[in-house]
C-alpha cells in the first residue's frame, strides 16, 4: 500500500512536469524504487529517504512548471504522511511473534486519523495560500523565524521527555 | 524511553518542507511539511509513560524431560498501551509448545490480560525463567518504553528415567535386609544346597524326604536376601554434543535410571561426579536419597581442568567395601580411565558403561582425517581389551539405543567370567 501510494504520488509529479519530465519520472521511480528496497529489507531509515526524495521530486516539478497552486497538493501530502506511516507499520509488525488483531486495528485507526488532520490542515493552507498577501524580506524572516522556533520547541520537548530508558519490575 | 529514528526523520522532512515553501515560495511543500509535522506533534500529544504490571507463574515447579508446563504472564494496564510486545527469552533447554515467545498485544485502561505459554523441557536441568521484556509503544510508534520483569522462578526437569526390568548384579551383598540373593547362605528363602544335619541346626530346616532315603539327617541351606552398595561414577570431565543431545545428558540419564532402580530395590546408592569438581553423595537408601541424587545430577555440568586427579580425592566414605561401582564414561579423558584401573586395582566390584563419544563427532574428512579417526578408535579397542583383561567388564551404550542392552552386555561379561575362572 505504501509502495502504491509512492508510486501515485511519484506519477502524479512526473504527469503533471512539463519541463525536464525524464528527470522527475528518474527520481520518483528512484524514490518509489528505494521505498520497496526498504520495506524488504525493513530499514526505517531508507523509508524517509525515499518519502523525502519523492516530496523533493514533487517539490521541484512544481517550481520547474511555475504553476500558481497545484490543487491536488494537500492530497499529495496527505498520501506522502500515509505512505511513511504505512512503511513503518509494516516494518514495525514484522516481529516473529503472534501480533493481536486489535492493535492493528488501533494502529490504523490511528494512521487514518493523522492523516486526516493533515489532509485538512493541508486543506487550510492551501484556502489560506489563495488569499492576496504582500511578500517582502520581512515576512519571509518572520516565517523562517517561526518554522524554526516550532520545529526547535518540538526537538526541545522530544528531547526532554527521554527519561530514564530501562524500567525494572520487582 | 527512547524514540524511534522516525521522530528525527519527521522532524527534517517539516523542517525542510516548510524552509522550502519559504525560499521557493510554494506553498505545497508547507502543506508536506505541516503534514509530518502534525504527525509529530500526535506523536508528544500521546506520549504517556504506560503504567504495566507483570508477573509469571508456573502452574509447577518440578517436571519430567519432555512434559510440558504452563507459564501464566498476568499483564495489568493501568494506562491504556496502543502495541505493547511481550518478549519472554527462554533458557537453552526450554522451548514454547504452544503460545509465542513474542507476542504483541493492545491493552485498554484498567484492563488485565493473561498469556498462556506452554513449555516443553527437551533436557533435564534446573532453569531460570521469569525474566520478562515488554516494550511499550505509542499508537504511531514514536516512542518505545521498556520494562523488564526479573522475576526468580526456577523449574526443574528432571531426566525422563529407563525403566530397567534387570541391572547389574553385585558380586558382594551387604549386612541389612534387601531383594538382592546373597551368594553366601544363611536365612532365606531361595534354595542353596543341601548338607548334613549338625548339632545347633534348626529342626524346621531338615529336608526330610532326603534324610529318609539317606538314614541320616540333612537340612537344606538357603541364601538370604540382602541389600547392596551401589556407587555411580560418573565421568564429567568432558562433554561432546549440542544442548539437545549430549554425553553428559545421556550419562545423568543413565545415572538416574540405575538410581531409581537400585532404590527401589532397597539398596544404597551413592554418587561420584568425577570431574573438573568433585561431588559426591554418600550411599544411602529411601526416597530422601531418590531426591537427593536426582537433584545432585540436575546441577552435574562439564567442567573443564587441567589438574590431575585421581581416585585418592574422593572421600574413603563414598566408596564402601563390597560395593558395585558403576562407571558412567566415554573414556575421553585420561584421568578417568587411570582412576577406573585404580579402583579395580583396590578391589573395587567395577562395571563400565561407555557412552559412545562416535556419534557426537564430526564425519572425518580426507584420508588422514580418516586415517586419524581409526587410530582414535584403535587406541580405545585397545583401552577396553586393558580393562576386560583385568576382569573390568565394559559395554558400549551408543545414543538412541535402550541402556538395557548395555547393562545385559556386562552382565553376559559378567558371568562368562565367573564360570571361566571357577
Amino acid at each position: 500500500m505504501a509502495v502504491l501510494l509512492m508510486a501515485l504520488v511519484g506519477a502524479d509529479a512526473a504527469a503533471s512536469s512539463h519541463l525536464a519530465a525524464r528527470g522527475v519520472w528518474i527520481l520518483a521511480f528512484a524514490a518509489v524504487a528505494l521505498m520497496a528496497v526498504s520495506l524488504v529489507v525493513a530499514s526505517r531509515r531508507s523509508v524517509q529517504w525515499a518519502i523525502g526524495i519523492l516530496a523533493a521530486t514533487y517539490v521541484v516539478s512544481l517550481v520547474a512548471q511555475s504553476v500558481s497552486l497545484d490543487p491536488w497538493s494537500p492530497l499529495v501530502a496527505a498520501a506522502l504522511l500515509a505512505a511513511a506511516e504505512l512503511g513503518h507499520w509494516s516494518i514495525d509488525s514484522r516481529s516473529p511473534g503472534m501480533v493481536e488483531r486489535q492493535a492493528h486495528i488501533q494502529r490504523g485507526l490511528a494512521i487514518g486519523a493523522v492523516t486526516a488532520v493533515a489532509l485538512g490542515l493541508g486543506a487550510i493552507v492551501q484556502a489560506g495560500s489563495g488569499v492576496a498577501f504582500v511578500a517582502s524580506n520581512a515576512t519571509t524572516a518572520a516565517a523562517t523565524g517561526a518554522v524554526g522556533f516550532a520545529l526547535a520547541a518540538i526537538a526541545i520537548i522530544a528531547w526532554r521527555r527521554r527519561d530514564g530508558n530501562l524500567e525494572r519490575s520487582a | 524511553m527512547s524514540s524511534s529514528p522516525k521522530l528525527v526523520g519527521y522532524l527534517w522532512l517539516a523542517g525542510l518542507g516548510l524552509l522550502a515553501a519559504i525560499l521557493f515560495g510554494r506553498p505545497e511543500a508547507a502543506e508536506i511539511g505541516i503534514c509530518f509535522l502534525v504527525a509529530v506533534v500526535a506523536g508528544l500529544i500521546g506520549m504517556v509513560r504506560p503504567k504495566v504490571l507483570l508477573s509469571v507463574r508456573l502452574d509447577r515447579e518440578r517436571v519430567l524431560e519432555g512434559e510440558e508446563v504452563s507459564a501464566d504472564v498476568e499483564i495489568e494496564a493501568q494506562s491504556a498501551v496502543a502495541w505493547l510486545k511481550i518478549l519472554a527469552p527462554l533458557p537453552a533447554g526450554l522451548r514454547p509448545s504452544s503460545g509465542a515467545q513474542l507476542q504483541t498485544i493492545h491493552l485498554g485502561a484498567g484492563t488485565q490480560r493473561h498469556l498462556a505459554l506452554k513449555l516443553v523441557a527437551t533436557r533435564w536441568g534446573t532453569f531460570k525463567i521469569g525474566r520478562l521484556l515488554a516494550e511499550s509503544h505509542d499508537r504511531l510508534g514514536f516512542f518505545t518504553y521498556e520494562q523488564l520483569l526479573d522475576q526468580a522462578l526456577v523449574l526443574r526437569a528432571y531426566p525422563r528415567e529407563e525403566t530397567l526390568a534387570k541391572a547389574i548384579r553385585p558380586l558382594e551383598t551387604q549386612v541389612y535386609s534387601g531383594n538382592e540373593v546373597s551368594r553366601r547362605t544363611g536365612d532365606g528363602i531361595e534354595f542353596a544346597d543341601v548338607r548334613p544335619f549338625v548339632p545347633g541346626d534348626r529342626v524346621r530346616k531338615i529336608n526330610w524326604p532326603l534324610s529318609t532315603r539317606r538314614g541320616e539327617l540333612h537340612v537344606n541351606d538357603v541364601h538370604p536376601e540382602r541389600n547392596t552398595d551401589v556407587v555411580l561414577f560418573l565421568d564429567t570431565f568432558s562433554d561432546l554434543g549440542a544442548s539437545g543431545e549430549s554425553i553428559l545428558l545421556m550419562t545423568v540419564r543413565a545415572a538416574a535410571s540405575l538410581a531409581r532402580h537400585y532404590l527401589n530395590r532397597r539398596d544404597r546408592v551413592g554418587l561420584v561426579s568425577f570431574g573438573g569438581t568433585l561431588r559426591w553423595l554418600l550411599p544411602k537408601m529411601g526416597v530422601t536419597q531418590a531426591y537427593r541424587i536426582v537433584d545432585a545430577l540436575l546441577s552435574t555440568g562439564s567442567e573443564f581442568s587441567y589438574a590431575w586427579k585421581g581416585i585418592d580425592i574422593i572421600p574413603t566414605r563414598t566408596l564402601p567395601p563390597k560395593a558395585l561401582v558403576i562407571a558412567i564414561t566415554p573414556l575421553l579423558d585420561e584421568r578417568t580411565v587411570a582412576a577406573l584401573f585404580d579402583l579395580r586395582g583396590r578391589g573395587f566390584d567395577l562395571a563400565i558403561v561407555e557412552v559412545s563419544p562416535a556419534p557426537f563427532l564430526p564425519a572425518p574428512s580426507g584420508e588422514q582425517g580418516r586415517l586419524a579417526y581409526r587410530l582414535w578408535a584403535l587406541k580405545r579397542e585397545a583401552v577396553r581389551y586393558q580393562y576386560r583383561k583385568v576382569g573390568i567388564p565394559i559395554s558400549i551404550w551408543h545414543r538412541g539405543a535402550p541402556l538395557t542392552g548395555a547393562l545385559e552386555e556386562v552382565r553376559t561379561f559378567r558371568r562368562f567370567a565367573r564360570t571361566s575362572h571357577v
